[in-house]
């Protein structure tokens, strides 16, 4: 028996399975899902595979990704960070005319990338994610227009994922974000400051074209709720920043990669039951109408 | 009764989007009170309300990094 993240194994022997994990402790182990660097660097950021191949004077990366640490070094180093640059140009270029011809809406692409891709779900938070590009629309509205441009970086939002056909909330929160597109993409004072893209038809091909030119992407469920995640690492191995919860994953990604290059925050696994209980109904309160309601 | 009113458990800044969203700011406004209901008047299960002021701060902190990085990456 296997969990599929180091902490997601640990809530196994835990808590779903702690009286299976008292009898039998050597069934339960740890085997963090992966994904492949051939798939999500070779193929889909051809350009970014050359840059690694010729740096390290070697392929062998595509089978020992821990060879890439070796470019740590280059990472101030003008010349490399120039060539980098460029390839991710290159990459937003192409997505920006892809959302041209498939959402119908012109991106700068100088903005910053700011991507979530997966499948909807409350858990995953693309609705916290929705509310976020609210407050920002008003935040931005707030600020006098002449300080607008010097308060504010240029953003290109891209949510993209499906609900299931039976998934009503899911459901919702896509018309949510159409809802947001609509009103934020034809409002002439916002311009490039802020845009909203709902991609349609997420699929692995879709995927391959976001990833290398994402700058930004959102890993935000509940603490506890992600059980591994895969496309965090697919982001991360196209050098994009992820700004994420401590779950699934991500939690190992940190541990690699440092916190310190990562936007982590919100609350902790063993935080969240008494996070809850501030949210949970006062059942004694409760009158007769508020119970019927 | 919930154990934490709206007004301490959501914040300002978020009871603000509920607003505008219920005026309509981002049209189909029966469909997107009832999505919000399902966390004011729930148990905010999924904890966005708990997460919603660090999530924020984090989008603060990537201003701040990546909005100067943004000016000069691709001069």
């Amino acid at each position: 028996m296997n969990g599929v993240a180091a902490l997601h194994s640990e809530l196994l022997v835990k808590d779903l399975f702690k009286d299976f994990y008292e009898l039998f402790p050597k069934k339960f182990q740890n085997k963090t899902n992966g994904v492949t660097p051939r798939r999500w660097i070779a193929a889909c950021n051809q350009k970014l595979a050359a840059l690694y191949s010729e740096t390290l004077k070697s392929e062998e990366w595509l089978i020992n990704l821990e060879k890439i640490a070796e470019m740590k070094k280059l990472a101030t180093d003008a010349t490399f960070q120039k060539r980098w640059a460029e390839i991710k140009r290159n990459n937003k270029k192409r997505l920006a005319s892809w959302v041209q011809a498939n959402c119908g809406l012109t991106l700068n692409e100088d903005s910053l990338f700011d991507i979530m891709f997966k499948r909807i779900h409350e858990y995953k938070r693309q609705f916290m994610n929705a509310l976020y590009i609210i407050h920002r629309y008003l935040s931005i509205k707030d600020t006098p227009a002449e300080e607008r441009r010097k308060k504010w970086v240029p953003r290109s939002v891209m949510i993209g994922g499906k609900a299931a056909p039976g998934y009503l909330n899911a459901k919702k929160i896509i018309r949510l974000i159409g809802g947001i597109a609509n009103t934020v993409n034809n409002d002439k004072e916002i311009g490039d400051l802020l845009k909203v893209a709902f991609l349609p038809n997420y699929n692995v091909t879709l995927a391959e074209l976001i990833i290398p030119a994402s700058e930004l992407s959102h890993h935000i469920s509940t603490a506890g709720y992600e059980a591994s995640g895969t496309s965090n690492m697919k982001f991360a191995m196209n050098g994009c920043l992820l700004i994420g919860t401590m779950d699934g994953a991500n939690v190992e990604i940190a541990e690699e990669v440092g916190e310190e290059n990562l936007f982590i925050f919100g609350a902790r696994v063993n935080e969240i039951d008494e996070a809850r209980l501030r949210v949970s109904f006062d059942w004694e309160e409760l009158s007769y109408n508020d119970y019927c309601r | 009764m919930k154990k934490a009113s709206n007004e301490e458990y959501f914040g300002k800044d978020l009871l603000r989007v509920f607003k505008a969203i219920d005026e309509g700011m981002f049209g189909y406004t029966d469909e997107l009170k009832s999505l919000l209901d399902t966390i004011r008047l729930q148990n905010d299960f999924y904890l966005i309300g708990h997460d919603f002021a660090a999530y924020c701060e984090a989008q603060a902190k990537v201003i701040m990094i990546m909005g100067e990085n943004a000016v000069t990456r691709y001069s």
